[in-house]
């Protein structure tokens, strides 16, 4: 009895995380408009393919998303190997902070933010201020993810290398660098994913200029069901999923 | 080249003092050990010679050149560290080469190979340190710290991470390649067994203090204080009088006039493979233990026995 529940039960558990994404794939790839089978089609790849706004949102959400992930990925890192050479726990223990709060808050604390500055600087929400709202919470996933790296890290091995010669920066350079690499990018990838993804920050500080794809989806999708949508979130799933999973790979090497 | 020493050094972490006005010197070729219990200072001492750590205060001169201040590649010192801290990225041949590389030694390929030739790791060259053994680890932090020509070298604890048997048999490589090339050793060890074995002198530390200095012979058979006398061996106390249970003995008669002799009774007697070991009691409370070889008698728990030793095997320790 128990050997035949078990197997039910994970497939139960499985089904109810993953059948709603299974449903939406299937049917971007239905001929019919809507919510009943007809036959497979390519019809909706294709719309989305020729929909100049959507490329455009696109390009928005892949230009940001690169720009603050190179960014987050720099400051991030260094900050981990200075949290972690000066042993700061009580400073590397509240950056956990940022990533409790809600994203609404984040969202808010930045616009108030942005029209506080300004007041004293002339600059209107845009492409900038939704990069470095994406910067400031993505930091905080690079930390993490190079923080875990560092943490089952020698401290010795830089000590060997001033030993032999090296300099505080060769050190880090051409030991610290290369031991961390696979973390680092492990950490840039996830980065790129919640930055690529973020809709609740972005919606707040985004500028006429600046619309992303998970704005434009979301604007789509309150208009009512539109295969476009599942195929354009089919799409995304497959990338970002791809992304995901390399960045688990590299946590692991 | 020339002599390391140590003047009055001071160090204090924010919760004591971990070195307590140690000094020192070591003769140019010698093969020295620090001795002592974990958290006696030791490594500390080490860090502050490689430069990891500064004294609060005190001198550490090199050949006459003081080395206070200078950065750990300003000073001519290298480290074989206890997790030998090998760059996992690169090579066994490439972590030798390392040394080189930042000296912009013209002769780096040269030394290198000469390097795996001395540590026996030629044909493991290509290695990475995941791919190797317990002991090419420690092979190659050896020749990576030795390849650059330092005039001092600091072990710490390098035998420690190897299984006894590996331990033993590496023992006896340092021992041989330190003798070999002639620069002087700086071993840090817990293991008394170790430090007699391999050093020329030994400096035995506790809390932060030099406790004694002297050759093995001097420190096991003259230890100066009760407490070089437990920490390198077992002693059997009779008040302030001292004696090793291997140069202890053990018999149902009474031995020839001349010897130190108590009476007592035997507790238990356990075989240890390459002696036997008694433990006995005197009327005053006294334990006693002897090692002694097998054939020298049998004794049982209540055997009423004579304990005793020769008067020249005793530890006079000054009070």
């Amino acid at each position: 009895m128990k050997q035949r529940l078990l197997p039910l039960y994970v497939v139960s558990v499985y089904a109810f995380l993953h059948v709603p994404l299974l449903i939406l794939c299937a049917f971007s790839f239905n001929s019919s408009r809507f919510t009943v089978w007809e036959s497979f089609s390519l019809v909706w790849y294709r719309a989305m393919w020729n929909d100049a706004a959507l490329a455009e949102a696109t390009w928005n959400s892949l230009l940001i998303a690169v720009v603050s992930t190179v960014i987050a990925t720099a400051v991030g890192t260094l900050a981990a190997y200075g949290l972690w050479k000066k042993n700061a726990r009580l400073l590397s223990g509240s950056l956990y902070l940022s990533l409790v709060t809600p994203e609404i808050i984040t969202g808010i604390a930045l616009l108030a933010t942005f029209q506080w500055a300004f007041r004293y600087f002339q600059f209107q929400l845009g492409m900038h201020t939704v990069i470095l709202a994406h910067v400031t919470f993505s930091i905080a996933y690079v930390l993490l993810v190079v923080m875990a790296r560092l943490r089952t890290a020698d401290p010795a091995l830089e000590e060997a290398a001033l030993d032999l010669g090296a300099t505080e920066w060769q050190a880090f350079r051409l030991v610290t660098l290369p031991m961390l690499r696979p973390g680092i990018a492990a950490a840039a990838l996830l980065a790129f994913t919640v930055s690529f993804d973020d809709y609740v920050i972005t919606s707040l500080v985004a500028g006429v200029d600046s619309e992303t794809l998970p704005m434009m989806l979301y604007a789509m999708a309150r208009r009512g069901a539109n295969p476009v949508v599942s195929a354009i979130s089919t799409v995304i799933l497959v990338g970002l999923g791809a992304l995901i999973l390399a960045s688990e790979r590299l946590q692991k090497s | 080249m020339g002599a390391l020493s140590l003047d009055a050094i001071y160090k204090d972490f924010p919760s004591h003092r971990v070195v307590d006005g140690i000094s020192l010197t070591i003769p140019q070729g010698c093969f020295y050990s620090l001795l002592g219990p974990s958290g006696c200072g030791k490594t500390t001492t080490l860090r502050m010679i490689g430069g990891f750590d500064e004294p609060d205060r005190g001198t550490i001169q090199l050949g006459g050149r003081t080395l206070n201040g200078l950065r750990p590649y300003e000073r001519p010192v290298t480290t074989v560290f206890q997790s030998y801290a090998l760059f996992p990225h690169l090579t066994a041949a490439e972590n030798i080469a390392f040394g080189l590389e930042r000296r912009r030694d013209p002769d780096a390929a040269r030394k290198v190979q000469a390097a795996l030739d001395l540590v026996q790791l030629s044909a493991k060259a290509g290695r990475l340190p995941a791919q190797m053994s317990g002991g090419e680890r420690q092979r190659t932090a050896l020749a990576r710290a030795l390849v650059v020509e330092p005039e001092l070298l600091l072990l710490d604890e390098p035998l420690s991470a190897l299984d006894p048997k590996l331990r033993k048999q590496m023992r006896l490589e340092l021992k041989e390649l330190q003798s070999r090339i002639g620069i002087t050793f700086l071993f840090i060890t817990h293991d008394q067994e170790e430090a007699l074995s391999l050093s020329d002198q030994i400096a035995v530390m506790h809390k932060g203090r030099l406790e004694q200095i002297g050759t093995p012979q001097q420190i096991y058979l003259q230890p100066a204080t009760r407490f070089v006398a437990g920490f390198l061996g077992a002693v059997n106390w009779v008040g302030d009088v001292g004696v090793r249970p291997e140069l202890t003995r053990i018999s149902r008669e009474a031995p020839a006039p001349g010897a130190r002799v108590l009476e007592a009774t035997v507790n238990s007697a356990m075989f240890l493979g390459d002696c036997l070991q008694v433990e006995t009691r005197t009327p005053a409370g006294d334990q006693l233990i002897a090692q002694i070889a097998h054939g020298l008698g049998e004794f049982r728990r209540g055997d009423r026995v004579h304990v005793w030793w020769r008067p020249d095997d005793e530890m006079a320790l000054p009070q």
